[in-house]
């Protein structure tokens, strides 16, 4: 999706009205653009009025369930702020770890549904996640995705100026004994270079940075090759998409 | 970041009560007492917005139990330097009410009927909720200053949890026009209201 109809997103992502691919898309954009951040968070209050405006007293028995329920639940630990004296680019880091974090749950098999917020800002990145992380806070980091034919979803994320693609997979059928995914640079002129090899999660899923340089490459695909991977690809693409031009 | 407290919560401030952002600073603190206090502060907004959209009163009651308990384990990471408690907590409960709506019917279960019902009386996600409040009066007027499909657009996806593509099938309009009318509805209703983050 191109980024001038990302910024259209804003609305329809504060009232939740994306669907999950989307959302995740526009998630990934968010970290790159300042606007449609503070637009988001401008159209959350606005949305919790929204919600405000319809309370309807809730039962009482729900009261002390919930009150006795939570005196068995530990709370999370506070973390460590990602501070800078920079309250807007404190936020705007945090902002980018917990898209980083976002796109690294999803890969995990859908954990934190609260993406965008601050009740994953926190969280652990793993390194992985770190280097995912440095594509997502490109300022023209850019995204694509697809269905993938054997099952799941693929999205790149790409920065021209770093040079660098990362690959997030959901829903990503196992692949056969002996067998791996291998992700690959294809440019204009058709020739394809080898990106790296991945299996996926037991949940389908996976984050990864494609290995090497973008360079003049104009589409990024997946195939399913012989463990180890290959130099060419073997078989159909299980994936193709076009390296989004910012 | 996110957005000024609700009204009620300014009344209570200017009441000399304790904010929600400093009830969730005793939450984070483990103060159950402060858990109690938030949960009546909020639990009729947050059941409120989960039952228009799930409807099912059982299945309500459990969402609403969840937000409060998410609240009760994230509150720790509450920053209140980015943003309103009430903000926070009604984005996670609408975010949880969808989420349990679309897990449990996909968009084609979903009775036709009823929803072009729904169009057709846009104010009714309001006009069900019997307390008259200040801040149902403000959204009311708010609601008011919206174009018809604006309006639409945006009480169908936020009180009756349809994603912009069943927007868009419901309305019979291009899915592109239902994202800038969604948001140029929303950003109508935040500068109705005087929201900013």
């Amino acid at each position: 999706m191109a980024a001038d109809e990302l910024h259209l997103l804003t609305g329809a992502y504060a009232i939740d009205a994306l669907d999950p691919e989307e959302r995740s898309a526009f998630e990934v954009h968010l970290v790159a653009c300042d606007d449609c951040t503070t637009e988001v968070a401008e159209l959350h209050a606005t949305a919790a009025k929204l919600g405000i405006a319809v309370s309807d007293i809730a039962p009482t028995a729900l009261r002390e369930q919930v009150v006795r329920q939570a005196s068995a639940i530990r709370q999370l630990p506070p973390t460590i702020a990602l501070r800078s004296t920079s309250r807007r680019s404190a936020t705007r880091n945090i902002v980018m770890l917990a898209v980083a974090a976002t796109v690294l749950s999803v890969a995990l098999g859908g954990l934190g549904s609260f993406a965008w917020s601050q009740h994953i800002a926190n969280r652990n990145l793993s390194a992985e996640a770190a280097r995912v992380s440095a594509v997502l806070t490109a300022p023209d980091a850019a995204t694509a995705n697809i269905a993938v034919a054997t099952g799941g979803r693929a999205t790149i994320v790409v920065s021209r100026q770093l040079d660098t693609a990362a690959f997030v997979g959901s829903g990503l059928t196992q692949t056969p004994k002996g067998r791996v995914y291998e992700l690959w640079f294809i440019d204009a002129a058709g020739t394809p270079r080898p990106a790296g090899v991945f299996q996926p999660t037991a949940s389908g899923s996976t984050t990864v940075r494609l290995t090497g340089d973008m360079g003049s490459a104009s589409v990024i695909a997946v195939t399913v090759e012989a463990s180890g991977g290959s130099l060419k690809p073997s078989t159909t693409p299980v994936a193709v998409l076009h390296i989004p031009t910012v | 970041m996110w957005g000024t407290p609700s009204s009620g919560e300014r009344r209570s401030a200017r009441a000399g009560g304790p904010s929600g952002e400093q009830l969730l600073a005793g939450v984070a603190r483990g103060d159950h007492d402060a858990f109690e206090k938030f949960y009546d502060r909020m639990s009729a907004a947050v059941f409120g917005t989960v039952r228009r959209v799930v409807r099912d009163q059982a299945q309500s009651e459990e969402v609403t139990q969840e937000v409060f308990l998410e609240v009760w384990r994230t509150a720790p990471r509450f920053d209140a330097s980015r943003g309103g408690a009430s903000t926070w907590v009604m984005v996670m409960a609408h975010r949880r009410a969808i989420d349990r709506v679309r897990a449990a019917q996909s968009a084609t279960d979903r009775e036709v009927a009823a929803a072009i019902r729904d169009t057709d009386r846009p104010y009714d996600v309001v006009e069900d909720f019997v307390t008259k409040t200040l801040e149902y009066e403000e959204v009311r007027q708010a609601l008011d200053s919206l174009t018809p499909l604006q309006r639409q657009a945006v009480t169908l996806a936020y009180y009756d949890g349809r994603s912009q593509a069943e927007v868009a099938e419901l309305l019979g309009i291009p899915l592109g026009t239902v994202k800038t009318r969604i948001r140029d509805g929303l950003i109508r209703l935040r500068d109705a209201m005087g929201v900013s983050a």
